[in-house]
């Protein structure tokens, strides 16, 4: 009798120490925005990340388009939502503002994610995200991962100063307070729209662009399978001529490495750095 | 009109005719100058001629030129369309934009472009944009046959132009590629940023047919400005003027169209103002308004180059400041006709 009383007591305290813990570590994590997909994906297993967005499995925007596959993707529809029964929402800082009012407004908690433009930044998020989570271990782990990749990142940079720019869909560069800017400059290169004083992300003219005389092109996605008018000035007869005037590297980068800031950003480096020819001139 | 009215008429046409080359020629020059970049235009001509490839000649031969020489064909051709449908339907305020035939153009266009079929086959580009605008103008005809009041065109433009609006725009958000559906606007308010030479080259023949049959009605359109019944007794062939003006409508707006997108009221704003200086003649006005139109296009070309917003103005809204209240105060100068 005692043995059995000692025994309930002593389960009614596990399952309070359980449910304590438990209401320290989010179980039912929903992601609203691309970018928190990718981070909440290195940081959680997909019992306790429940919904990820659509995008996510989108080769061209998604860095880890193939790990997507093994979590839920939610329509981002706030009653999809709800229904996942989340704990913990991520959502991005700029995007469906009027959904995280709402999931606000109904008493969901919401952390809202900025957009960091530079590495310490990304460690920044990885790290908050881990004592968010109660997943500091595997978030340090990422950090330390990263840390090796920048390593070798700057173990293999180009030393030749190469003056770089980035021509997106519509005549868009990247300058200053950029992710990409960071990208660039981690692998050696010089960013063209920072010489010409662009802040953020800016249009560029087509007549700036070739007037700048780059050393490598960066071309947004343009190898798509149908056509639009943004993606036509990627191909303008001006830049077909210039490059073959000049010898110009051109390189397209896929749109999943450099859309959010994080692991993606190390890679997209990478990519660029074995992209560009050993010696040109 | 007697002899000597008509003599000083024809004079007044050709120093009209002169003075309107030499803006064009002036525009041309400024519209090769002004630019993102300063770059001396004669170096680079030289490397040009001497078949040298430097940063300017590539900024002047592969983005300026053929800016300039679709602004000019381009608005050539609106100008040429309005009057022409002007003189067919004996009603001022007939005008590709008005009416919807840059709108179904646009839809012709884009149909075509979104879909990968113009990536196939590039004339199908221009050739879904006269598509569309054929359709358009034949039913604009039709309507105009049985019921020729200005309520009745201008109503019937509002419907075809919403409708092909509205289906450019279900188009658009159907299509595979996600920048798509932001590209509406340009298809409505139209531009010439950094359009290419494969540009020109894909709608010269068709521009340039459409001009030919538009032009090759100027004596008929004189007539016809007497009314139909005494035009027929001077041996005028309407079937074949309608035919011709429709079909030449359609070559060159359509064509225009699916390279620049719908820029509006240029055929309403340049013969209205250019009327009265070719004595009120249909026929005389069809040469008239196209270098005008021209040289309006080109104008409003280098005006949003040199603008300082962040991104460049759609050619199309300043087009539409500009002809919007002429197209107002065209209407309330014939509100006679309203009540009637």
């Amino acid at each position: 009798m005692k043995l059995k009383r000692l025994l309930l007591f002593s389960g009614f305290f596990y399952a309070l120490v359980l449910s304590a813990n438990i209401m320290a570590k989010p179980q039912r994590v929903v992601s609203l925005n691309l970018c928190a997909d990718q981070l909440l994906m290195e940081l959680l297993p997909p019992d306790r990340l429940v919904g990820i967005t659509q995008l996510a499995a989108d080769s061209g925007a998604s860095y880890l388009y193939q790990k997507a596959a093994y979590f839920h993707q939610h329509s981002s529809r706030i009653e999809e939502i709800m229904a996942l029964k989340p704990d913990l929402i991520i959502a991005g800082q700029f995007t469906s503002q009027a959904t995280n009012q709402l999931l606000e407004s109904l008493g969901y908690k919401v952390i809202r994610l900025g957009l960091p433009v530079t590495v310490k930044g990304i460690f920044k998020q990885i790290k908050f995200l881990g004592e968010q989570l109660d997943q500091s271990d595997p978030a340090a782990e990422l950090i330390a991962k990263m840390q090796r990749e920048l390593n070798a990142l700057a173990a293999a940079r180009d030393r030749r100063n190469l003056r770089a720019v980035v021509y997106y869909a519509n005549g868009f560069s990247a300058g200053r307070h950029t992710i990409v800017n960071e990208i660039l400059n981690l692998a050696g290169f010089k960013n063209i729209a920072v010489e010409l004083n662009i802040d953020h992300i800016a249009p560029l003219s087509l007549e700036a662009l070739i007037a700048s005389n780059p050393d490598i092109l960066l071309l947004g996605r343009l190898d798509d399978n149908t056509d639009s008018l943004a993606h036509q000035v990627l191909r303008h007869n001006a830049i077909e001529r210039y490059t073959a005037l000049k010898q110009v590297t051109k390189i397209m980068v896929p749109d999943r490495y450099w859309s959010c800031a994080g692991p993606s950003s190390l890679a997209a480096a990478a990519y660029l750095q074995q992209n560009v020819p050993d010696s040109s001139n | 009109m007697n002899l000597q009215k008509r003599l000083i008429n024809s004079n007044n046409t050709r120093r009209l005719t002169s003075y309107l080359l030499g803006l064009l020629f002036i525009l041309m020059i400024a519209s090769l100058v002004i630019g993102d970049v300063n770059i001396s235009i004669i170096s680079s001509l030289k490397d040009i001629l001497n078949n040298k490839s430097t940063l300017n000649s590539i900024i002047f031969e592969e983005i300026r030129l053929p800016r300039t020489l679709l602004a000019v064909l381009i608005g050539a051709s609106l100008g040429l369309s309005g009057a022409a449908l002007q003189g067919m339907v004996r009603n001022p305020l007939a005008e590709p934009g008005v009416i919807g035939v840059s709108t179904s153009a646009a839809l012709g266009a884009v149909i075509v472009f979104y879909f990968g079929l113009a990536a196939a086959f590039p004339m199908a580009l221009p050739l879904g944009g006269i598509t569309g605008a054929l359709l358009a103008v034949i039913f604009l005809y039709l309507l105009t046959r049985r019921n020729n009041s200005m309520l009745s065109l201008i109503l019937a433009g509002v419907a075809v132009s919403s409708l092909a609006a509205a289906l450019t725009a279900l188009a658009l958000n159907l299509s595979p590629n996600p920048y798509a559906s932001l590209e509406i606007f340009f298809w409505l308010m139209g531009s010439l940023a950094d359009r290419s030479f494969s540009h020109v080259w894909l709608i010269l023949l068709p521009t340039l047919i459409g001009w030919w049959l538009m032009l090759g009605t100027r004596r008929d359109l004189d007539v016809l400005s007497l009314g139909e019944d005494s035009a027929q007794s001077l041996g005028v062939q309407l079937q074949s003027l309608n035919k011709r003006i429709i079909l030449g409508v359609a070559l060159a707006v359509g064509s225009a169209v699916s390279v620049s997108g719908g820029i509006g009221f240029v055929g309403l704003v340049v013969p209205h103002l250019l009327r009265p200086y070719v004595g009120y003649q249909p026929g005389r006005l069809l040469v008239s308004s196209a270098l005008g139109g021209a040289v309006l296009l080109l104008a409003a070309d280098i005006t949003v180059r040199l603008l300082p917003t962040q991104q460049e103005l759609k050619i199309g809204v300043l087009t539409a400041l500009l002809g919007a209240p002429f197209f107002l105060h065209l209407i309330l100068k014939s509100k006679r006709e309203w009540t009637s």
